[in-house]
C-alpha cells in the first residue's frame, strides 16, 4: 500500500519494508539454465527475442550458486534424480522451483514407463506448476509472474 | 620443454604433437563435464582424464534421458504411439513422425494418397531447416558467442508461425497419421512458406558472413576431429556429419522415399574448404550447404503439389500381418531407423526399435577428444551435433 | 533398404553348414545363421569383394516368448544384424537364433563383433543393459542406459518392476497408466 501524503513533496512515496521488500526480490529472480528435454527449448526460446524473459529482471546463470529460481523444464529419470537434488541442495536460500510441462509435473505420458520419476516433486519442493506439452511461451510467463506475485507476498522479516 | 617450442608446437595444431605432450608428465586428474551443463545438447556426462589442459583419456555416460520408449510401444497401438515419435528428436519431429508412419505402411502395405505425401516432404523440410539452424546456433555459443544463438531462435519463431498453422503445435507436432497426414495445407500457407524463403537466402547469406567466414571461428573449428572416410563408415555415422567426411550417401537419394525421386537436389559432400576434409568446419560448413538444398526442395514441392485427400482409409483397430520390416529415412541427424515386428493377432507391434543417428555419433568421442585440450573437445562436440534423447530414446 | 536375395544365395553356397535357413520372401529377407560361426561369417562379408558389407545400420534384439493366458514362457532371443555394402546401394540381414534354457546357460554363446566395427560395441552394450545377452569376447560391456545398480532387464517380456529405486517409489497413482501387455 503505497500512500502519497499532501504535506510532503511529490517525489516521496511511503510504504511498508515488506512492499518494497517484496518489490525488490520479485523484480530480480535469477534462473538457473537448467533444461532437460523438449521443454528446454520452449524456455530458450522464452529467454529469445519474442518472449524476452529478462525484462523481468530475470538473468540466466549457469551455476547453482548464483542462481534463485530453477525450472525443471523435461522428463526425470531416475539416474538423474540424485544430480536433481544436489543442485537443487547447492543453491542458497531463499530459492524457487517452477515444474514446468508435464513431464516434471507428474510424469506425463512418460508415467507408463519403468525409469521416469512421477513428478519432480517426489524429490523437491514445488512452488509453481506450468502444465502444457510443452508449454507455450506465454503460459511460462504466466507462471512466472504468478509466481512473482507470490514471493511480493511473502514476509520476509517476521518468522 | 622450454615455453617457446611449446608455443611452436601449439601453433603447428596437429593431434600427435599434443599426444606426445600428454604423455610426458604424469600429474592427471579426473574431472567429470555433466549431466548439468550450459549447453544446448541435454544431459550427457564425459568422464575426462586430464593432465592440465589436455584430455588423456574420455568415457561418455548417456542414459540420464532413458525413458523406454521401446517398451512403451509394445502397449500400444500403433495409431496412439505417434505422440511418442515427436520426443524421440523434438528439434526435428516430422521427420520422426513419418519414418515411423513409413515403417508401419510398408509393412502392412498401406496405401498413402499423393496430396499427402508432397504435405509430408514439405513439413519434413521445413522441419530440417529448423533443426539444422538449432545446429549452427549452438556451435557458436560452445565456442564463447551468445548472440548468433539469439540470431537462430529468431529466425525459429518465423518458421515456428508457420508449423503452427500448419499443425496447430509449435514444438511437438503429431502431424503424420498411418496412412497420411493429419491436416491439410491451405494455399494461404503456401504462399507465406515462399515468401520465407525469399528472405531466408540473404539471412544465411548474413549469418555465414558473421560466423563462417570469421577468422577466429574457423582458426578454431579448422583440422579439429578430423574424421576419415573408413572411420566414418566403421563408426556407423550417418546424415551430415558422414557426408561432411566425404562419402557421398544421401538416403533420399539412394533409397528414395515419399517423392524424393522426382525432386532434383544435389546431394553436397565435405571438400575440406578451409582445412582437411572430414573436420569440425567442415561439418559446419556440410548444414549450411543442406539448409540451401532445403530450399530448392520447398520451391519444387510447393510448385508441384497436386490437389486430393490427405488420409488414406485405414481402419481404426489395425493388425499388421506377421513379419518384420526395417524401414529407414534420412533425418538432419542421421538415418533414422525403425524396426517392426508384428505378430499378426494383435494391434500392437510385438517389438520396435528405434536406430537413431546420434547414438553411433557419440561412438567417435572416445577415440577423437584424447589428445585434445578441454575447449576443443567441447567444439568438437558441437559440431557432432547430437541430441539427448535421440541417445537415449 | 535395398535388399538383394542373391546375396544370400551367395552366402549359403560360400558356407553351407552354417546358413540353417533363409528366408527371401518378406519385407525384410534375411539368413538364419549359427551363433558360434557369427564371427566368422561376418569378417567374410566385410572384406570380401563380392560382399563388401563396410556399413553396420543396426543390431536388434526381440524376445521370443509365448503367450497363455497372460503369463509369459520365455523360449529365447532373435539377434538380428543388418549390414549394408560400401556403396550403398545392396543390404544384407543375418539372424542368430539363441535358446534359453532357464538356467543362465545363453550367456557365452554370442561372440561380439566389435573388432569389425566399431559401432557394435555400443550396439551390444544397450542389448546387453535392456535384454539381458551377454556378448562372448566383448571388449567393454557394461550398463550403458539404465543406472550401474539396477536390477532386471526392462524389454524382456517378463520383467516386473522393483517396488522402488533408491528410496523413490515406482508405482503410479492410477491403475491405467500401467503398460498392458497381453
Amino acid at each position: 500500500m503505497i500512500t502519497l501524503n499532501r504535506e510532503l513533496p511529490d517525489n516521496v512515496l511511503i510504504t511498508t519494508v515488506d512492499e518494497v521488500l517484496g518489490w525488490g526480490r520479485k523484480n530480480s529472480l535469477w534462473w538457473l539454465m537448467f533444461g532437460l528435454a523438449c521443454c528446454a527449448i520452449e524456455m530458450m526460446h522464452t529467454a529469445g527475442p519474442r518472449g524476452d524473459l529478462e525484462r523481468f529482471g530475470v538473468a540466466p546463470r549457469p551455476t547453482p550458486r548464483q542462481a534463485d529460481l530453477i525450472m525443471i523444464s523435461g522428463t526425470l529419470t531416475y539416474k538423474m534424480a540424485s544430480r536433481v537434488k544436489l543442485i537443487y541442495d547447492q543453491m542458497a536460500e531463499p530459492k524457487y522451483v517452477i515444474a514446468m510441462g508435464s513431464c516434471a509435473n507428474c510424469g506425463g505420458l512418460f508415467s507408463k514407463s519403468y525409469s521416469v520419476v512421477k513428478g519432480v516433486d517426489q524429490i523437491i519442493p514445488v512452488d509453481m506448476y506450468v502444465p502444457g506439452c510443452p508449454p507455450r511461451v506465454e503460459a511460462l510467463l504466466e507462471g512466472l509472474v504468478k509466481l512473482q506475485q507470490k514471493v511480493q507476498k511473502e514476509k520476509y522479516l517476521r518468522k | 620443454m622450454a615455453l617457446i617450442e611449446f608455443d611452436k608446437k601449439l601453433h603447428k595444431g596437429t593431434v600427435q604433437n599434443r599426444i606426445e605432450l600428454v604423455r610426458i608428465s604424469n600429474e592427471e586428474m579426473v574431472i567429470n563435464m555433466g549431466p548439468h551443463h550450459p549447453s544446448t545438447h541435454g544431459v550427457i556426462r564425459i568422464v575426462l582424464r586430464v593432465d592440465g589442459e589436455f584430455i588423456s583419456q574420455a568415457r561418455p555416460d548417456i542414459g540420464y534421458l532413458h525413458r523406454g520408449i521401446e517398451k512403451i510401444a509394445e502397449g500400444m497401438s500403433y495409431h496412439s504411439f505417434m505422440p511418442y515419435t515427436d520426443r524421440i528428436d523434438y528439434l526435428a519431429a516430422v521427420n520422426c513422425n513419418i519414418g515411423y508412419a513409413q515403417a508401419v505402411e510398408d509393412l502392412g502395405q498401406i496405401e498413402v494418397p499423393e496430396r499427402a505425401r508432397y504435405c509430408r516432404v514439405i513439413t519434413a523440410e521445413l522441419n530440417r531447416i529448423l533443426s539444422h539452424f538449432m545446429a549452427i546456433g549452438p556451435i557458436a555459443t560452445d565456442l564463447g558467442a551468445y548472440t548468433p544463438f539469439i540470431y537462430v531462435v529468431r529466425e525459429r519463431e518465423f518458421i515456428y508461425k508457420m508449423m503452427e498453422a500448419i499443425t496447430g503445435a509449435r514444438l511437438t507436432y503429431n502431424y503424420a497419421r498411418i496412412g497420411g497426414v493429419s491436416r491439410d495445407i491451405t494455399d494461404e500457407i503456401l504462399r507465406d512458406i515462399e515468401k520465407y524463403l525469399d528472405h531466408l537466402i540473404p539471412f544465411m547469406d548474413e549469418y555465414h558472413r558473421l560466423i563462417g567466414a570469421n577468422k577466429i571461428f574457423i582458426e578454431r573449428l579448422v583440422n579439429l576431429g578430423v574424421i576419415s572416410k573408413s572411420e566414418a563408415m566403421s563408426h556407423s555415422l550417418s546424415g551430415p556429419n558422414l557426408r561432411a567426411s566425404g562419402i557421398k550417401h544421401d538416403i533420399r537419394k539412394d533409397d528414395p522415399y515419399l517423392v524424393y525421386d522426382r525432386l532434383n537436389f544435389d546431394v553436397p559432400v565435405g571438400t575440406g574448404a578451409e582445412g582437411t576434409i572430414g573436420d569440425s568446419y567442415d561439418r559446419y560448413l556440410q548444414r549450411i550447404k543442406e539448409i540451401l538444398e532445403s530450399e530448392k526442395i520447398l520451391r519444387q514441392a510447393i510448385s508441384s503439389i497436386p490437389s486430393g485427400e490427405t488420409l488414406g482409409k485405414v481402419p481404426k483397430r489395425l493388425v499388421l500381418p506377421k513379419g518384420e520390416i526395417y524401414s529407414h529415412t534420412e533425418a538432419p541427424r542421421g538415418e533414422l531407423g525403425y524396426y517392426i515386428e508384428s505378430d499378426g493377432k494383435s494391434d500392437r507391434p510385438y517389438r520396435l526399435k528405434i536406430r537413431t543417428g546420434s547414438f553411433s555419433s557419440m561412438t567417435t568421442l572416445a577415440v577423437k577428444i584424447p589428445g585434445m585440450m578441454i575447449a576443443d573437445a567441447v567444439a568438437f562436440f558441437a559440431s557432432l551435433d547430437v541430441v539427448a534423447p535421440e541417445i537415449d530414446r | 533398404m535395398r535388399y538383394d536375395t542373391s546375396l544370400l544365395e551367395k552366402l549359403k553356397s560360400e558356407f553351407p553348414d552354417d546358413v540353417l535357413n533363409m528366408e527371401a520372401t518378406g519385407p525384410m529377407p534375411h539368413a538364419l545363421i549359427k551363433a558360434a560361426s557369427l564371427k566368422r561369417i561376418v569378417g567374410h562379408i566385410r572384406d570380401d569383394k563380392g560382399f563388401n558389407m563396410k556399413y553396420l545400420n543396426c543390431i536388434t534384439a526381440v524376445h521370443v516368448t509365448d503367450e497363455h493366458e497372460g503369463k509369459f514362457r520365455s523360449l529365447g532371443f532373435n539377434l538380428i544384424y543388418n549390414f549394408t555394402d560400401a556403396d550403398f546401394s545392396r543390404s544384407i540381414s543375418l539372424k542368430v537364433y539363441i535358446e534359453d534354457h532357464g538356467d543362465g546357460s545363453i550367456n557365452n554363446v554370442v561372440p561380439s563383433i566389435d573388432i569389425y566395427y566399431k559401432s557394435a560395441n555400443w550396439f551390444e552394450r544397450e542389448i546387453y543393459d535392456l535384454m539381458g545377452i551377454f556378448f562372448h569376447y566383448s571388449k567393454d560391456l557394461s550398463r550403458i542406459l539404465l543406472p550401474p545398480d539396477w536390477v532386471g532387464h526392462p524389454l524382456r517380456k517378463d520383467y516386473s518392476e522393483q517396488p522402488s529405486y533408491n528410496d523413490m517409489p515406482t508405482g503410479r497413482s492410477d491403475e491405467l497408466q500401467s503398460l498392458r501387455l497381453v
